[in-house]
């Protein structure tokens, strides 16, 4: 069973990857995933599916608070990529 | 047995003032309609009053203990809004289970006529009459004390209608109702009390005072 948050992010985590990915050709994906990305995400969920907020609104969540949550998931998960992705460079160099 | 009791309040949209020093109360029983010509500000009121438009000023109270600005957080009203809200890709059934964890809360949904029948189709896959009925056994079986209906008999078929009207007064045995929508008769036949907005101000009218 999903729950709402991550239904919610799962929804702007698309909108933010592709984002991400297509900044990462020319900076740098991780900070990007974490901080400009998850913004661009929200402008991008707003946009096609800003009535599916009253479903979270229902619920008891605000939108301050999905985002908030949104950014601090998104910036956990940056992190444990970057450091996955360290990892595995240094072990290859080795 | 709830009562909000709005002793004030003031809405704008924009430059334009939609309700000037208003008041209106609804308790639990209450089928309350909302009419006015378009634009007058029906929903907008709802939305100030779920706390996701923001109002001018706003003076209220929950059984006569004074309430703070409106929220979703604050868990005493539900709305329904004008526009689909439950995402489409996912089915009644998935719905349901993320709202209602407990078998005994999903049970009366499920129990509806047609949920069962739309169940496990996503909702981008029904009919806009069928993804609409089931938002609004959705909204009418959450736990708050106080639902808003905005247009929840706008595309629905006639036989969905009858369920909702019978769910409607039923739930209002434990809840209070708001309702806005332009369909008179269907609103009419299940009403309590009425309000029409006009020139900013709400009117009131006890549906005994309309019957005499």
């Amino acid at each position: 069973m999903r729950s709402l948050f991550l239904q919610y992010y799962r929804d702007t985590f698309i909108y933010n990857l592709v984002f991400s990915i297509i900044v990462g050709f020319a900076g740098n994906f991780y900070i990007c995933f974490a901080t400009f990305g998850s913004l661009v995400s929200f402008l991008a969920y707003q946009y096609h599916k800003g009535h599916e907020y009253y479903f979270y609104y229902n619920y008891g969540y605000t939108k301050n608070e999905l985002m908030t949550k949104t950014i601090l998931v998104n910036a956990i998960f940056a992190f444990i990529l970057f450091s996955f992705a360290q990892c595995t460079k240094l072990m290859f160099k080795a | 047995m709830h009562q909000v009791n709005v002793q004030s309040i003031s809405i704008s949209q924009g430059k334009r003032r939609l309700l000037e020093n208003s008041s209106l109360s609804v308790q639990t029983g209450d089928i309350l309609t909302i009419s006015g010509v378009n634009g007058c500000g029906k929903s907008t009121l709802m939305k100030a009053l779920f706390g996701t438009h923001k109002s001018d000023q706003l003076k209220w109270s929950l059984d006569s203990k004074p309430l703070g600005k409106p929220s979703p957080k604050n868990k005493l009203i539900a709305m329904l809004p004008q526009d689909s809200f439950l995402p489409r890709d996912l089915t009644p059934s998935e719905i349901i289970a993320m709202l209602f964890k407990t078998h005994e809360n999903q049970k009366p949904l499920f129990s509806m006529p047609y949920v069962a029948d739309y169940s496990l189709k996503k909702l981008s896959e029904l009919s806009h009459g069928a993804a609409r009925y089931i938002e609004i056994v959705v909204i009418l079986h959450l736990w708050h004390p106080f639902i808003l209906l905005d247009e929840p008999f706008s595309l629905l078929a006639p036989l969905h209608k009858e369920a909702i009207k019978k769910l409607i007064v039923e739930k209002s045995k434990m809840k209070g109702i708001v309702i806005v929508d332009h369909y008179a008769e269907d609103i009419n036949e299940i009403s309590t009390n009425r309000i029409w907005i006009e020139n900013g101000k709400l009117f009131h009218r006890k549906v005994a005072e309309d019957a005499e």
